[in-house]
């Protein structure tokens, strides 16, 4: 199969994916018991209220005619008042996503960058000091509780060593970037807007190193495994007798094979990232939609739970569809499984 | 057919007798999980007869001793008072019974479901197997901690919530795990013999094809316990776990932000123990990993 022919069938897959995951989302949300409309008038409201909000939010009804509601307002951009910012949900998605795009793409290049050297030496240098070295690292990065980690991290670099920002997304006495993508970095650098740039990089550095940990310690752990098997596999070992040099060996062969299954856990570690996200945002009082989600459910705003829940889960979706792209393209078996 | 039941029980007693022993002398040599083993057991051990065992038992509920508040890590309190005055030890012992117990009861609930199901689906196959597996798909492409968030949400925070939330959250990993063991393991010899020898599909699903797909579901279900207990602390420091006054480890981590950076033990101390825990069950995880010789995600 053609790698076109792979990303047309994935793109085919990849709708009813998005569609399933509101539909599942709609439904529990509705099936749960806990009535919207009593939820957003509070306990004491009288019947006749609850009732004519419950009129006015079409709850009464069919659930398909209500999920086809739904379904249309969601596309028109239309998702009920948030309770909190007393705005639509819609805005609020729009106003705080880019602040956890950009937080979890940076975490996610940071794992990236430092895992894959580190898995690589790891696995080359088995049982080695080195290897011991990062696999005590990963197994830490695993273990670490990262809303903990973030509080540490604080504590050091900002509390007493003061070098660091405590919290937030850009220096106090800094203005905000003008808005081009809504990613800070990008936009302090596309307007070379250097005291922006610094500060904005000063600040997401902490929030990204402890979304980073984990990730990072299952990208070692899983290369490391990966170059281990692969070289005491066959096609390894004739090469190696035929005299091929060992570098050779490595870069041309092993490292593209163990490759592979890191790229395919990407799609999970970036999951893993997203939720942890909830915790380290509230950490570094970070404004993206984790720490809108999170106040959302205690205070139980119901469309704004609503909202966070279906914008996470597609971005979840798309990612994987990305990564499942770039699997598809280095490794061709996939294309015909 | 008596006999033959008589001599295939003797040898597969015989057979499981070895591999345990031979579990038993691998497990030996492997330091790391034995170190997993001990720490985690004396945790266990600690947070189970903590009524019996920590200095201040009475500190584990709203008690309020404010002459003593914030005293930090001594021989009276080893790891110092909290903003009430209460023993830090103390509450880390009885707020470990709620983090140990989510983190022990969820994956096995999750477990539980999701083998049955991949079970089915694997086995039985047909319209059940394929609306149980596109089910999976469509509840693993929503990222782990949002159902759990939403459920939350909806029903309020309490223990019970939480395991129920996570629960949701675990099942279909496990229901892809077993459906993939089964599908390789439905073509073998002894699955075919029992099919002859007449056996219900019931009998084949649990007591043919599941004990031989239990190597990886043990090994997922001990790495998980890990996963559950760093999950049910983030929720616990949201907020959305248990509330106070009862202690969990997560939940003393947040109320000890408020007093930083000059109070530091009331946040450091619960999490080292989160460490603890979570870091001696990966031990054993990766020592049951070796053992089994399996790779499980």
């Amino acid at each position: 199969m053609r790698f076109r022919e792979y990303v047309l069938r994935r793109l085919l897959l990849f709708i009813p994916t998005l569609f399933g995951v509101v539909v599942l989302i709609f439904l529990l949300v509705r099936m749960l018991p806990g009535d919207p409309a009593r939820l957003a008038l509070g306990p004491d409201a009288p019947m006749s209220q609850i009732i004519a909000l419950r009129h006015s939010l079409g709850l009464d009804k069919p659930i398909h005619i209500q999920f086809l509601f739904f379904l249309n307002n969601f596309i028109h951009g239309k998702m009920g008042l948030s309770l909190l910012t007393n705005r639509d949900v819609w805005q609020d998605v729009a106003q705080f996503y880019p602040a956890s795009l950009e937080l979890s793409l940076v975490s996610m290049s940071i794992a990236i960058i430092i895992g894959i050297p580190l898995g690589i030496v790891s696995g080359i240098k088995h049982n080695k000091w080195v290897d011991h070295l990062s696999r005590m690292v990963s197994l830490f990065g695993v273990s670490i509780p990262r809303f903990w980690f973030a509080i540490m991290l604080v504590l050091t670099f900002s509390f007493y060593m003061r070098i660091m920002p405590i919290s937030g997304r850009i220096g106090s006495g800094v203005s905000p970037p003008t808005h081009i993508t809504g990613l800070y970095l990008i936009d302090t650098f596309i307007t070379l807007n250097i005291p922006a740039f610094v500060s904005s990089l000063k600040h997401i550095i902490l929030p990204a190193i402890s979304l980073s940990v984990s990730p990072l310690a299952q990208i070692v752990r899983l290369l490391r495994a990966g170059i281990i098997e692969h070289k005491r596999a066959p096609h390894v070992m004739m090469m190696k007798a035929n005299g091929m040099p060992e570098d050779l060996i490595n870069r041309k062969y092993l490292f593209k094979l163990s490759f592979i299954p890191v790229l395919s856990i990407i799609g999970l570690l970036f999951a893993s990232i997203i939720a942890m996200s909830f915790v380290v945002e509230t950490v570094f009082a970070w404004p993206g939609i984790g720490r809108y989600g999170t106040n959302a459910v205690l205070y139980v705003d119901f469309n704004a739970i609503v909202g966070v829940t279906i914008v996470t889960g597609i971005t979840f979706v798309i990612a994987n569809f990305i990564v499942d792209m770039f699997y598809g393209y280095f490794d061709p078996r996939i294309r015909y499984g | 057919m008596d006999k033959i039941n008589y001599i295939t029980k003797s040898l597969s007693h015989h057979a499981y007798l070895e591999s345990l022993f031979r579990g038993i002398y691998v497990v030996r040599k492997n330091v790391p999980a034995l170190i997993g083993i001990g720490l985690f057991l004396s945790l266990l051990l600690m947070c189970i007869f903590a009524p019996w065992l920590a200095p201040y038992p009475e500190d584990a509920g709203d008690t309020i001793h404010l002459p003593q508040s914030f005293q930090p890590p001594s021989f009276l309190h080893i790891c110092g008072t909290d903003q009430m005055g209460r023993d830090i030890f103390s509450r880390i012992m009885f707020g470990g019974r709620n983090t140990l117990l989510a983190g022990i009861i969820i994956p096995l609930v999750g477990a539980s479901i999701g083998c049955t199901l991949g079970l089915i689906a694997g086995y039985i196959g047909g319209k059940i197997g394929s609306i149980i597996m596109r089910m999976t798909d469509i509840f693993l492409s929503i990222p782990p901690l949002i159902i759990a968030l939403l459920v939350i949400g909806i029903f309020g925070p309490s223990l019970k919530n939480i395991i129920i939330a996570l629960s949701i959250d675990w099942w279909p990993w496990y229901t892809r795990l077993v459906h993939g063991e089964v599908i390789s393991l439905r073509e073998e010899t002894f699955v075919e013999a029992s099919k002859l020898l007449g056996a219900k599909n019931n009998r084949i699903m649990f007591s043919e094809i599941l004990p031989n797909a239990i190597p990886p579901i043990i090994v997922k279900i001990t790495l998980d316990m890990g996963y559950a207990i760093l999950t049910a602390a983030a929720l616990g420091f949201l907020g959305l776990g248990i509330l106070p006054p009862i202690p969990e480890w997560g939940l003393m981590i947040s109320e000890g932000r408020l007093y930083l950076p000059r109070i530091w033990w009331i946040t450091t101390i619960p999490g080292i123990f989160i460490f603890l825990a979570v870091f001696s069950i990966n031990l054993i995880g990766d020592g049951l990993r070796d053992l089994f010789d399996v790779e499980v995600m």
